[in-house]
């Protein structure tokens, strides 16, 4: 069996970080916006682990591990943050959180 | 295996360990023992005393600075050289001026917990690892911890939903954008194989981004180009930079006051020291490339933070559109890529952060219980009420606008100079018309104070002692730097001592 | 760098925005939209939902909230384990100590987090 090109994986991770990019974009529900931004991290975290092989170091490797526990650290916050105003309006669409216009 | 075990000079993150595992300390020791103690004297005393601490080890390695020059540490990670530690003496400075003006905020909005005291002091950390790191997986971890620490701190008025609807869109935000950050990381590492910097010595399979670019060609550096692109968008976002700036108003708005005052003057240090680091010393053969990037980000926040704050009715709001055009007139400084820049740019922010807490300590103040006094109809005729006070807002005004005699006229002066030494004298031009634009509705807000009669029957402010006494030494500092800025330049002249390689 | 040599990032970029916009475009354009009851009705491990109004916007305690976030603070921390364990043998007390303060930091959280009653279950 052949070996899929590093090429392709990196192919795959624009993707996964545009639909992502995307997504954070035109979505309104706080957590499913949540849910995008994670997608591009774990985009990222992909490109890391191809680049790492293409080069032929461990560093790409390592960084993953420090993105996957600052995503974490970030879901922890970012719930905690939406949970308390969910806790109030009973909504985590971001187009109901309006009290502040330019 | 061997393995080559690195050499862990604590030392050289001295300032940072201190800040952390007294935040760690606090934290423990209120849910141990906190319900016997009364008053919470026990929390602002246990944070100073790390900030103080800390500003001893990093004061110490600023005098060890000429005997030992620059130094590389920690396997790469962070360098110790003059700009490092200009920063980092200048955000425990903010640190500390905030940290007691939030104290009687919080103690009057009867807000007062461990985690405030603990968020703060990881923040500091934060954003001075920021200032030292050498290695971009260094500066992203840096970046988040002062990031998260932030998005809790906008969100500390519990009880007040603007606050936590702007906790929630920085937040979203935020994340967003250091997703971009971090792809940024990841091109540069394909780019370069290495996240470092500058390049470890002595390791030479690994090149850093300054050694791969003295000796790639010109064609090799498109991936980098644009991770270098990417990394901007991402501390773009932290300093509150045109196109990037979509929080900050609802942020700074929402936010207690005495965060926001912090926010404005420390992550716009500590991001602003990201880009000077990346920009002016790791990617200065690149600026071909950058520099078109950096003056459109320049030109328009400058523009836009001046006109958008005209139309502001929220005392907050105006101040936080500021802070984006005062971004602006920073950019100006990191294009002209030279040392004056550097060192203009420092001064510049050094400065606006002591002006800028001022400024916040007193809408603090005068906003009364819960802030609902913030709007700019509420500072009616503030001069027949409190005269004092509106002299302190005036001055700290003017100094923001830029007027001769006060410190942030010399910022500006020491921008633009190197700006146009660079030959973006049109930039600069832009620049003055923005400051022109900004001076409007400084006045504006002064006109409100002096020239309209008070409201019947408006609640008395309240002056406390502490938040008094910061405010007064903003207000002097302010003054003293715009007459006399020659002692704090001549430091700043020495955070031009770059880490090279 | 001359410009045309951005051109591949360029054609990249629009092809992945391309992508992702067609994607979601075509995915509601396409997507068979057969509601039934038991499609509507919020998934609740198997058990059926109780009834009422409010089924969907049902409101969980935020313990439950609470105790996840706890769980993916400390479950992401043991990823830092497996390669110490792994290494163990050539990082011999190097390797311990490093841990032995990770761990520390890690206790100092556990107990506030505990102290702090964010534990505690019933009121």
């Amino acid at each position: 069996m052949s070996e899929v090109p590093p090429g392709f994986y990196l192919a795959l991770a624009g993707l996964m970080f545009t639909i992502g990019a995307v997504g954070a974009l035109v979505r309104r529900n706080a957590i499913v916006i949540f849910m995008f931004v994670e997608l591009m991290l774990n985009a990222v975290n992909l490109a890391f682990v191809t680049f790492a092989r293409m080069r032929g170091n461990l560093d790409g490797q390592v960084l993953v591990f420090f993105v996957l526990v600052v995503a974490a650290a970030e879901v922890v916050v970012g719930l905690a943050i939406i949970v308390s105003i969910f806790r109030r309006r009973a909504s985590a669409d971001v187009d109901d959180v309006n009290l502040l216009k330019w | 295996m061997q393995l080559d075990l690195p050499n862990v000079e604590l030392a050289a993150i001295a300032p940072e360990v201190v800040l952390s595992l007294t935040a760690l300390l606090l934290l423990v020791f209120d849910a141990l023992v906190g319900d016997r103690i009364k008053n919470g004297l026990h929390l602002p005393v246990l944070t100073s005393l790390g900030l103080i601490v800390a500003f001893g080890f990093a004061f110490t390695q600023w005098n060890d600075l000429d005997q030992t020059g620059p130094l590389m540490q920690l396997a790469g990670m962070v360098v110790l050289d003059g700009f490092a530690l200009f920063v980092k003496l200048s955000l425990l400075v903010f640190g500390f001026l905030s940290l007691w003006l939030s104290r009687e905020y919080l103690v009057r909005e009867k807000l007062e917990e461990p985690e405030y005291y603990a968020l703060t002091l990881f923040a500091v950390a934060g954003m001075m690892l920021m200032a030292t790191a050498s290695d971009l997986i260094v500066m992203f971890i840096a970046l988040e911890t002062f990031s998260l620490s932030l998005y809790v701190m906008v969100g500390f008025r519990r009880r007040s939903l603007i606050s936590q609807e702007a906790a929630m869109k920085y937040f979203l935000l935020g994340a967003f954008s250091s997703a971009f950050f971090l792809l940024g990381i990841a091109l540069v590492y394909g780019a370069v194989g290495s996240t470092n910097l500058y390049g470890v010595a002595g390791s030479g399979t690994e090149l850093g981004m300054a050694q791969f670019l003295a000796t790639t060609t010109p064609q090799g550096t498109g991936l980098l180009v644009l991770g270098a692109g990417l990394l901007i968008i991402g501390l773009g976002f932290k300093v509150a930079a045109v196109p990037f700036h979509m929080w900050t108003p609802d942020a700074y708005q929402g936010a207690p006051a005495p965060v926001t005052g912090f926010m404005a003057a420390g992550s716009k240090l500590a991001g602003f020291a990201a880009l000077l680091r990346l920009l002016d010393v790791s990617l200065f053969q690149l600026r071909g490339d950058w520099q078109p990037i950096v003056i459109g980000i320049a030109v328009l926040t400058m523009i836009v933070g001046a006109v958008m704050a005209v139309v502001q009715e929220d005392v907050k709001r105006i101040l936080a559109y500021s802070s984006i055009a005062h971004a602006g007139f920073v950019f100006t400084g990191i294009l002209a890529a030279s040392d004056r820049g550097v060192s203009g740019s420092l001064f510049y922010l050094a400065t606006y952060g002591v002006t800028v807490l001022g400024a916040f300590a007193l809408v603090a103040m005068l906003g009364g219980s819960e802030e609902r006094a913030v709007r700019l109809t509420d500072y009616k005729g503030l001069f027949y009420r409190r005269p004092m006070l509106a002299g302190a807002l005036s001055l700290l005004l003017l100094s923001l606008a830029g007027v001769p005699l006060t410190s942030g006229f010399i910022g500006k002066l020491v921008v633009f100079e190197p700006a146009i030494e660079a030959g973006f004298a049109w930039v600069v031009i832009v620049g003055m018309i923005a400051s022109a634009i900004a001076a409007f509705f400084y006045l504006r807000i002064m006109v409100v104070m002096y020239m309209q009669k008070p409201d019947e029957g408006v609640a008395a402010i309240a002056l406390r002692p502490v938040a008094g006494a910061v405010l007064a030494l903003s207000v002097v500092a302010t003054l003293a730097l715009g007459v006399m800025p020659t002692p704090l330049l001549d430091l700043a002249e020495k955070a031009t001592i770059f880490f090279s390689t | 760098m001359t410009l045309p040599a951005y051109l591949p990032i360029l054609i990249l970029l629009v092809l992945s925005t391309g992508f992702a916009v067609f994607s979601l475009w075509m995915a509601s354009k396409i997507s068979p939209r057969r509601w039934t009851p038991a499609k509507l009705a919020p998934y609740e491990c198997g058990i059926t939902p109780e009834d009422g109004e409010e089924v969907g916007r049902e409101r969980f305690p935020v313990k439950f909230y609470l105790v996840a976030m706890l769980f993916i603070v400390f479950d992401i921390e043991t990823a830092f384990m497996y390669p110490w364990a792994v290494a163990y043998d050539e990082l011999k007390l190097f390797g311990l100590i490093e841990m032995g303060v990770f761990i520390g930091i890690l206790l100092a959280a556990y107990v506030y987090v505990w102290k702090r009653g964010a534990l505690e279950w019933a009121e």
